[in-house]
C-alpha cells in the first residue's frame, strides 16, 4: 500500500468511524442501558439507578471523539512523513543543542521548593508521616511503586515510622547535595528516589491528590539529565584550575529534553483538568455556582477569610469559572506560540495564589516548577526586555553579510 | 475533585461520626483522633457508611486506647452548610448510618 492509499484509507476509516458513532452507536448504548442488547454491553452499563441514559450517550461521545483524535494523532505523522523525517524531527525537537543554564537554574528551582516544602511544610513533615503511621494496618493500600520500593519484604510491607524517619532525613541530605550540585548526579538519584517513596506511602492509605505528581517526575528528570553539568559544586571543583570557565556558554544536546517534557506535561495536565470539568459538569461548570460551592466549603474547611468573601461574589465566580476553563484548555497554545508565556504563565501564577489564598487548593510545586518556561520567557522577549532596561548589552553585530551568518534560533 | 457542577442552594455535605460510649456519653470523633488528616477521616466516615467492619473496628480500637474509653455504638451524620449570596449557615443534621460496635454489624435501631 503507498503512502497516498493510507492517507485515503485513514480518511474514509475516519467518516465511518463518524458515521458508526452518531447515527448507529446511540441506538446501542440505549438498548443496552434498557439491557435489551448483548449480555456484554448490558453489563458495561453498572449504574442506571444513579444515571439516566443521556449520562451515558454523553460519555460515548466524549470517548468516541477522543478515541478518532488520538487515532488520527497518532497515525498521521506516520503517514505524512517517512521514518526517517520522522526520527531527524524527533531529533531535532527533543535533542537540539541548548545552554545547560537553563537546566540547572531548572534543577536549583525544583530542588530547592521541595527541599523547603519537606522541611517546613506541614503537610509533607515528619509529624505528618507520625500521624500517618499510626493509620491502622486496615487503611493501608500500598501504590504499585511503593510495593516495587518494597519488594525484597514483601508485597504488603509496611516501613514503620523509625524507617520514614531515616528515609526521610537521607532524602533532606541528598537534596542539599543536589540543590548545591555536590555529587549532583547520585543526589539527584536518591532525592528522587526518596521523594517518590515518602509521597508514595503518604498516599497508600486510600487518598491520592496529584499535586505533587509532576515534582516528583521532574526529580527524576533532573536525575536522568545533565543538571548538574555548571551552577553546580561539582563544575566548580572540576573547572576551578581552568582560568576561562564560560559556564555559561556551555551546550549540551541532552539540555532541552526534560524542559521541554515538562513544559508539554503542563500542556497535558492543563488540557485533562479542562475536559475532565467539561465532561463531569459540562457548560454547568462556569455558572458561578460551581465555584462559589468549593470556595464554600474548601474555605469553611480551612478557614479562610478571603475564600469566604470570593464565594459571596456570584459575578466573580463566573469569571474566573470562564478564565479558568479557558485558561486550562488552551495552556498547551505557550508550546506552539511561545510568545504566550507572558499572559499564560502569570494568569497561572495568579490563578495558584488565588487559590492558595481562599483556601481551596495550595499548588507550590507547580508554580516552582514553571522554572521550565524560563528559556521560553528570556529568548521570546526577555533578552529584549533586559537590552531595553539597559541590564544586558545588545549584542555585537558583525559586518558579515547577512547570507553568511550563522542563523540562531531560540534553544528551547 | 474540582470536576462536578453544582447549583445555588444545594448543600454542602459535611460527614460527622459521634461515638456513643458504653455510659452512653456522646462525642464527635474528629480527624485528629483518626490520624492522618481530613481526608483519612472521610475515608472512615466512608468506610462507617459502607460497613466496613475491618476499618472502622481498627480505628475504634485506637480511639479507645487514646482517649480511655469505650465505645459501644457510632452513628454517622450528614451536617451540610447552606449557603447563598450573602453567607453560609448550618443545614439540618441528617444521620446517614447507625453502627452497633459489639455486635460488629450495622444496626438501625442503636440510638
Amino acid at each position: 500500500m503507498t503512502r497516498r492509499q493510507a492517507q485515503i484509507a485513514l480518511l474514509l476509516c475516519g467518516v465511518a468511524w463518524i458515521l458508526l458513532s452518531t447515527l448507529i452507536a446511540p441506538g446501542i448504548v440505549q438498548s443496552a442501558y434498557d439491557g435489551k442488547s448483548y449480555e456484554i454491553l448490558n453489563r458495561l452499563i453498572s449504574s442506571r439507578a444513579e444515571h439516566s441514559v443521556d449520562f451515558y450517550l454523553r460519555k460515548w461521545v466524549i470517548a468516541s471523539w477522543m478515541a478518532l483524535i488520538v487515532t488520527i494523532v497518532v497515525l498521521l505523522p506516520v503517514l505524512l512523513f517517512t521514518p526517517k523525517q520522522l526520527f531527524n524531527a524527533w531529533r531535532r525537537y527533543w535533542f537540539r543543542l541548548a545552554p545547560l543554564i537553563y537546566l540547572a537554574l531548572f534543577r536549583i528551582i525544583a530542588v530547592a521548593t521541595q527541599l523547603i516544602l519537606m522541611l517546613l511544610e506541614r503537610d509533607y513533615g515528619l509529624r505528618r508521616f507520625a500521624g500517618l503511621a499510626v493509620l491502622p494496618g486496615s487503611m493501608y493500600k500500598p501504590l504499585p511503586i511503593l510495593q516495587v520500593f518494597l519488594l525484597p519484604f514483601g508485597p504488603s510491607a509496611r516501613p514503620s515510622f523509625a524507617v520514614l524517619t531515616l528515609i526521610y532525613w537521607l532524602t533532606a541530605v541528598a537534596g542539599i547535595g543536589a540543590l548545591f550540585g555536590l555529587k549532583s548526579r547520585p543526589s539527584l538519584f536518591i532525592f528522587a528516589a526518596g521523594s517518590t517513596f515518602l509521597q508514595a506511602f503518604a498516599y497508600s492509605f486510600g487518598d491520592l491528590h496529584h499535586r505533587e505528581a509532576l515534582m516528583v517526575i521532574t526529580l527524576w528528570l533532573l536525575a536522568l539529565s545533565p543538571s548538574g553539568r555548571v551552577l553546580s559544586l561539582d563544575s566548580y571543583l572540576a573547572t576551578r584550575e581552568t582560568p576561562n570557565r564560560k559556564w555559561l556558554q556551555r551546550k549540551s544536546i541532552f539540555a532541552a529534553w526534560p524542559l521541554l517534557l515538562v513544559q508539554n506535561l503542563f500542556g497535558l495536565v492543563y488540557l485533562d483538568a479542562a475536559l475532565r470539568k467539561l465532561s463531569a459538569g459540562g457548560a454547568a461548570w462556569v455558572n458561578g455556582d460551581t465555584l462559589q460551592y468549593y470556595l464554600y466549603k474548601d474555605a469553611s474547611r480551612r478557614g479562610s477569610e478571603f475564600g469566604l468573601w470570593l464565594a459571596r461574589q456570584h459575578t466573580a465566580a463566573c469569571v474566573l469559572s470562564w478564565v479558568t476553563i479557558l485558561w486550562e484548555g488552551t495552556f498547551f497554545f505557550v508550546l506552539i506560540f511561545p510568545r504566550l508565556v507572558w499572559i499564560y504563565l502569570p494568569v497561572g501564577i495568579g490563578l495558584h495564589i488565588g487559590m492558595a489564598l481562599a483556601g481551596v487548593a495550595t499548588f507550590s510545586q507547580f508554580m516552582a516548577l514553571y522554572a521550565a518556561f524560563i528559556p521560553l520567557f528570556w529568548n521570546y522577549g526577555g533578552r529584549w526586555l533586559a537590552v531595553k532596561c539597559g541590564l544586558l548589552r545588545e549584542p555585537v553585530r558583525t559586518k558579515l553579510p547577512v547570507a553568511d551568518r550563522r542563523v540562531e534560533q531560540p534553544v528551547i | 475533585m474540582y470536576s462536578s457542577a453544582h447549583f445555588a442552594k444545594e448543600e454542602i455535605p459535611r460527614l460527622a461520626v459521634v461515638g456513643i460510649t458504653d455510659k452512653s456519653q456522646e462525642m464527635d470523633v474528629l480527624s485528629e483522633d483518626v490520624g492522618g488528616g481530613y481526608w483519612h477521616f472521610q475515608i472512615f466516615a466512608n468506610a462507617l457508611k459502607h460497613s466496613n467492619k475491618e476499618v472502622v473496628q481498627d480505628v475504634v480500637r485506637a480511639y479507645e486506647a487514646r482517649h480511655k474509653v469505650r465505645l459501644v455504638a457510632l452513628r454517622l451524620e450528614n451536617r451540610p452548610l447552606r449557603w447563598n449570596n450573602v453567607e453560609v449557615q448550618a443545614a439540618t443534621t441528617e444521620v446517614l448510618q447507625n453502627y452497633r460496635l459489639d455486635a460488629a454489624e450495622p444496626n438501625e435501631r442503636v440510638p
